[in-house]
């Protein structure tokens, strides 16, 4: 019962407040269309240096949380979803909302949210040890496997260009290799610019490509017109209707997880398999995306259990299970930590923070997406000739803020024009991320394993684990390709 | 145009360039380099980039790129001022360069009331100096405004 006494390591007052403080957060900027939880911790990364890294951690992992939930409040309310994992949720959600059902929509999105979010995190604390416990028999050659896997998933998972994300993904490695290299003390691509000798910082890469790209987005877009719905009295869903949905929270609970795990865009897929799993066995398959509440149910559920599962691969492996999670590594690096199994025997009072921090961000948004739904909705009210200014100011102090120095100001400019333009031909900033935090994984670990195998690279071979791993990359990079030759032969 | 042509050639260019760059890293004896010249990885990561943006432009070759929507003066503008804004932050100061980001773009964004705006900048810019420089401590440069009064007043 070590894990229950552990429960105190939250409660003290500025770790409690700031998870609350970071959930509610989450929830506003994850109900605003345009703003992620992952923009949000980028953005604020900077100034958690100021915090505990443990507090700090915990933070990013409550406003992850919250911003996943947060996008629903807008997508039923308004028909905007406010983060693209909760776009599934606008299918049935709004329409509920236009027959003034807004409050049932709002209710069995909050319920199933946690539900979701509960079982992803238990899943997160039976399996990330285990996951971790295995992981200490990793080398050097397993860790660059496993980098190599994670970043093939990139391919196999996203719903945009597999081909793409790969090229998004090197672009990302690249990045990495600017400065130093470490084993030689050569410097590379650094054009002399002595700021970026020790390489190119992470967060302001990170606050370009996610929240700099947006501005320039949101300035070509032309003012949103949004469909207000009148709500005036929010009644939940009876017990019968949370009865009625409970086999498509669990099933999509489990999607959610699992989907969680696999490293890439997790959110997302989740919520539209869930969706989709959800109308294949419902018995009111007809009445999917005219209002119904299993509709809600499974992408709120799948959404938020991705949470809980993209943590088992961060936490564990130091291999990040979404593009938010990418950037909660991020802060992991920052705070002088490394994510993996040694940190499970070394902190173990951080993970247990981490776990409690996820566990009281779900009840936190409970409360308030059920009583404060109206008033979060309100949020994306705000003109957006004031926010996406407030923003660029907080993308100018918080690419500054870390290192004060102005060529990372210049960096984070650059780094948002070529966001900007990746995006508009249909690249995304995550598998860039992605890239980036494995970089150094993929680098070192190989030359680490050159040594180890006396630069007999065929040595590989006689590492089962890391067989498994390249066998498992081969079968993401290939599997679809072979599967769409197969059905078109077959036609 | 096929699809994408445009952006992956781009792509294509500068990774060439890039691939160029490493030629004039020094060679370092093999006893130090281990195996791994400092040249690999890149080289590496530049020739599978090369390698797939090629097959993107193959695999699109029957596909024409769809009329995108067109960037807006508005985004334009609004990258011109940032850009600029940014490359004399450190002469104006943090503190002014705020209040002015926030006072103007407002209006490149369409926005018409006068007062809003100005109380929106004016608040912004506070919240950014109590929050950052005085609860946080974070050194913003100083530029015009704090050279004055250091200059004149201290």
């Amino acid at each position: 019962m070590e894990i229950l006494s552990k429960i105190t390591l939250i409660l003290d007052l500025t770790t409690f407040s700031m998870i609350v403080g970071a959930t509610i957060v989450g929830v506003l900027i994850g109900a605003l269309p345009g703003l992620s939880s992952g923009m949000a911790i980028a953005l604020l990364l900077p100034f958690t240096i100021y915090l505990e890294p443990s507090v700090a951690i915990a933070s990013m992992a409550a406003l992850y949380c919250g911003g996943t939930f947060g996008g629903s409040i807008t997508a039923i309310l308004i028909n905007a979803p406010g983060a693209p994992p909760a776009a599934a949720t606008a299918f049935d959600g709004f329409p509920l909302a236009q027959k003034g059902q807004a409050g049932k929509a709002l209710g069995m999105a909050a319920v199933s949210s946690v539900v979701g979010g509960i079982i992803s995190l238990i899943v997160l604390m039976i399996f990330a040890p285990t996951l971790a416990r295995i992981a200490y028999k990793f080398g050097p050659p397993e860790y660059f496997a496993l980098a190599i896997f994670g970043l093939s998933m990139l391919a196999s998972i996203s719903a945009k260009s597999p081909v793409k994300n790969l090229i998004g993904g090197l672009i990302g490695l690249f990045i990495a290799t600017i400065g130093v290299h470490l084993t030689t003390g050569i410097t590379r691509f650094t054009f002399n610019v002595g700021e970026i000798f020790n390489g190119i910082s992470f967060i302001p890469v990170l606050i370009g490509l996610f929240a700099m790209s947006e501005i320039f987005v949101q300035a070509s877009k032309s003012e949103l017109l949004l469909e207000r719905i009148k709500f005036s009295a929010v009644k939940l869903p009876t017990i019968a209707e949370f009865k009625g949905c409970i086999k498509t929270i669990l099933r999509s609970s489990g999607i959610g997880t699992f989907i969680g795990i696999l490293p890439a865009e997790g959110g997302t897929v989740s919520a539209m398999i869930g969706y989709n799993e959800a109308r294949r066995w419902s018995k009111n398959k007809e009445n999917f995306g005219k209002g119904e509440l299993e509709g809600v149910a499974a992408p709120e559920a799948a959404n938020n259990a991705a949470t809980g599962g993209a943590m088992i691969p961060t936490l564990a492996l130091g291999i990040p299970g979404s593009a938010t999670t990418a950037v909660i590594l991020g802060g992991f690096q920052i705070h002088g930590l490394r994510a993996g199994p040694y940190l499970f025997e070394q902190q173990p009072d951080l993970l247990y923070t981490i776990f409690y921090a996820m566990f009281l961000a779900n009840f936190i948004f409970l409360i308030f997406g059920l009583l404060g739904a109206k008033i979060f909705s309100r949020i994306s009210l705000i003109p957006r000739g004031f926010l996406w200014p407030s923003v660029f100011v907080f993308c100018l102090v918080g690419s500054y803020g870390l290192s004060q120095s102005m060529v990372d100001v210049y960096i984070m400019l650059i780094a948002g024009v070529a966001g900007f333009f990746l995006r508009r031909s249909g690249f995304s900033p995550a598998p860039i991320i992605m890239g980036i935090v494995l970089g150094g994984l993929v680098e070192n670990s190989l030359a680490q394993s050159i040594i180890i195998f006396d630069q007999n690279l065929f040595m590989f071979f006689t590492r089962p684990i890391a067989l498994t791993f390249f066998a498992l990359t081969l079968l993401s990079l290939f599997y679809k390709p072979i599967k769409n030759l197969l059905t078109e032969r077959k036609i | 145009m096929i699809k994408d042509f445009k952006i992956l050639s781009v792509i294509i260019s500068l990774t060439i360039f890039l691939f160029i760059v490493t030629f004039s890293f020094d060679e370092v004896p093999e006893i130090l380099a281990q195996g791994m010249q400092p040249t690999m990885m890149p080289r590496l990561i530049f020739t599978l980039i090369i390698l797939l943006s090629v097959f993107q432009i193959y695999k699109n070759k029957n596909l024409l790129d769809k009329k995108k929507e067109i960037i807006k003066k508005n985004a334009y503008v609004t990258f011109c001022f940032m850009a600029f804004i940014i490359l004399i932050a450190d002469k104006l100061g943090f503190v002014l360069t705020i209040f002015i980001f926030t006072f103007v773009t407002p209006f490149l964004w369409q926005r018409k009331d006068k007062l809003n705006v100005f109380l929106y900048s004016i608040g912004m810019t506070v919240f950014i100096f109590v929050l950052f420089t005085l609860i946080l401590q974070l050194k913003f440069p100083q530029g015009i405004i704090e050279d004055f009064i250091v200059r004149n007043f201290y």
